[in-house]
């Protein structure tokens, strides 16, 4: 195809905080957004016209993802948006998005009870991520749960989802608190010296962010050891493990569509890319990896409507499939989620995650199951690594 | 916790969308297959209900739809009621309060918004359903109360008792014959009746009979 200098390039936008208590994991979903735009425009771009990202920092501050959501699609040449990880930055983004009837690709996990015509979701929903690892953890641990988390609308939303599971299944939830994002590593004393003291038999962390590392670098001072009593989490990645090193990180659990050592074809080409275009892969995370695909399956999209407006690329989008690293998804037309692998991994001594479970077939995404049954388990089948 | 179980109870309900099959229609419908809902749409109003439904959406408009009243009133047990208004003119408003829904949804219908209108119903259907069981429950108290206070000073009268022995004479009847407090005391309040209208009566004739001498 011909190119010529004055093609002008698709333009779109991309939020994520790049400084903050969010960045570690935000910067991870940036360079797979940023990776997958490379690929794209070395291919060729789209109709010869190359993709050309519009980038802002937030800075984890969840205002200022409203601000410069309106600020890009005050642009109007520029109508799809790549970005968000707080559950309070995307509703912060989606009456401006819905507005404009912009569009906006989510690549991060939630806690549910959302649907938005203009939004593609890519994380896991509770139904994919959160139901599969209280199984695994009431077969392999016990019963009595304890759920630590950062004070917002995620973990209290995840708690409660994780609360109706275990209670169902005659456990009970043996202890429950929040912290604020910032907390720091002296701030999480109390709740260990409450955990010795009710001694779970496994706790069900929902700290996000640099939080993360702080809490299990904490626990492991205090003596708290993974392989006697784990901290099970649906967002501890490998980026945050090696921040915390291998030796606060080793025994911990976490559930995720994508680990970065799992073996697939596309995962060892993406690697391989991202090596070469950031020089190493220890940042590279579920949600890097669900950046990574959305901008694909934008590209496909973008293909075949040779248009940015949202009502053409829903149209298209709407069962799209992608072989990505995690193996093949799809977009559930249904409720614009995505069908996605579901793995639960243990971190060795090393500090590697070590895949102990994972479904035989992509997980239908349920973002209004409220009241999840374990009989809904049923319909995923499990196999063990 | 009778909010959780509403929130418990959402999926298993049986919706049913009286309305035009237009774009509305088709977003709610599809709102509700994401929540998980059984949703079942008809239009126009079947004359006769068949399947009884949980809860109903229905077109509020400015003039009341005859199929959709007529519907209604054949429904039995009367089911959560969830009016789709267009408009917010005072004959729209006028038709919400006339049709009795427990909570509106706003058109052009968006996604955001069903579920909470749902949960919204459910909770004043709910609370109308216990509050008519309670107020039935309390009525027959004050009638049986009445009652009893009523057979009681017949009783004192007749047999010239107090109050106490009173009630206890209505409650052994009441065991020997298997039959509730407030069925005896009807009984002796039905009897004094009958004893008194026949005594009337004889006087009456009396004053008949002496009138005609």
């Amino acid at each position: 195809m011909a190119r010529s200098s004055s093609d002008k390039p698709w333009t779109v936008g991309v939020l994520f905080s790049q400084t903050g208590v969010t960045s570690i994991i935000e910067n991870s979903q940036l360079k797979g957004t940023l990776l997958a735009i490379d690929e794209i425009n070395q291919a060729g771009g789209i109709e010869g016209r190359d993709i050309s990202p519009v980038i802002l920092d937030p800075a984890s501050n969840v205002k200022q993802y409203r601000i410069y959501a309106e600020e890009m699609l005050a642009d109007p040449e520029l109508n799809v948006i790549f970005g968000c990880y707080m559950s309070s930055s995307r509703k912060e983004v989606l009456p401006v998005i819905e507005r404009q009837n912009g569009f906006l690709f989510y690549p991060t996990l939630y806690e549910g009870f959302e649907y938005s015509p203009n939004v593609i979701y890519g994380g896991a929903a509770p139904n994919q991520n959160s139901l599969p690892l209280a199984i695994y953890l009431l077969e392999n641990f016990g019963s009595r749960f304890y759920f630590v988390g950062s004070d917002y609308i995620y973990p209290r939303e995840s708690n409660r989802v994780m609360r109706n599971i275990v209670r169902q299944s005659g456990g009970q939830v043996v202890g429950e608190n929040y912290l604020s994002l910032d907390a720091r590593r002296e701030d999480f004393e109390w709740i260990l010296e409450d955990i010795r003291r009710v001694s779970p038999d496994v706790i069900f962390s929902t700290v996000v962010g640099m939080g993360t590392v702080n809490f299990y670098t904490a626990y492991h001072e205090s003596g708290g050891d993974g392989f006697k009593l784990p901290i099970a989490s649906l967002t501890t990645n490998e980026a945050e493990v090696a921040i915390m090193g291998r030796g606060a990180a080793a025994g911990h659990i976490t559930a995720a569509p994508y680990f970065r050592n799992i073996k697939t074809e596309e995962n060892a080409r993406f690697l391989g890319r991202y090596a070469r275009k950031f020089g190493s892969v220890e940042d590279v995370t579920s949600c890097c990896e669900a950046a990574y695909s959305q901008v694909h399956l934008f590209a496909n999209a973008l293909r075949l409507t040779g248009s940015t407006g949202a009502d053409q690329l829903r149209a298209v989008l709407r069962g799209a499939e992608f072989e990505a690293p995690q193996g093949r998804i799809k977009i559930d037309p249904d409720n614009n989620h995505t069908y996605l692998q579901s793995r639960i991994a243990r971190l060795g001594a090393d500090g590697e995650y070590r895949v102990e479970r994972e479904a035989v077939r992509p997980i239908k995404p349920d973002p209004y199951l409220a009241v999840p049954t374990l009989n809904d388990w049923a319909n995923a089948p499990i196999g063990t690594n | 916790m009778a909010n959780d179980n509403i929130i418990r109870q959402l999926r298993g309900l049986n919706v049913l969308v009286l309305h035009p099959r237009d774009g509305d229609a088709e977003e709610l419908l599809q709102q509700l297959n994401r929540i998980g809902c059984r949703a079942n749409a008809i239009w126009p109003p079947p004359s006769c209900p068949s399947d009884p439904a949980d809860l109903t959406f229905i077109e509020v408009r400015e003039t009341p739809d005859e199929a959709i009243t007529n519907y209604l009133k054949l429904t039995e047990d009367r089911p959560t009621l969830i009016g789709m208004a267009g408009y917010e003119s005072p004959s729209v408003l006028q038709n919400l309060i006339d049709l009795e829904v427990d909570s509106v949804l706003a058109k052009p219908v968006r996604p955001y918004g069903v579920l909470s209108s749902i949960i919204v119903a459910r909770r004043n259907w709910q609370q109308s359903k216990s509050n008519e069981k309670i107020i039935a429950r309390l009525k027959s108290k004050i009638e049986n109360s009445h009652k009893m206070n009523e057979a009681k000073i017949v009783l004192m009268k007749v047999h010239d008792i107090n109050e106490d022995q009173a009630y206890r004479a209505i409650r052994q009847q009441a065991m020997k014959c298997r039959k509730t407090i407030a069925e005896v005391a009807q009984s002796i309040i039905d009897a004094n009746v009958m004893l008194h209208d026949c005594v009337a009566k004889r006087v009456s004739d009396d004053d008949d009979l002496s009138e005609g001498a």
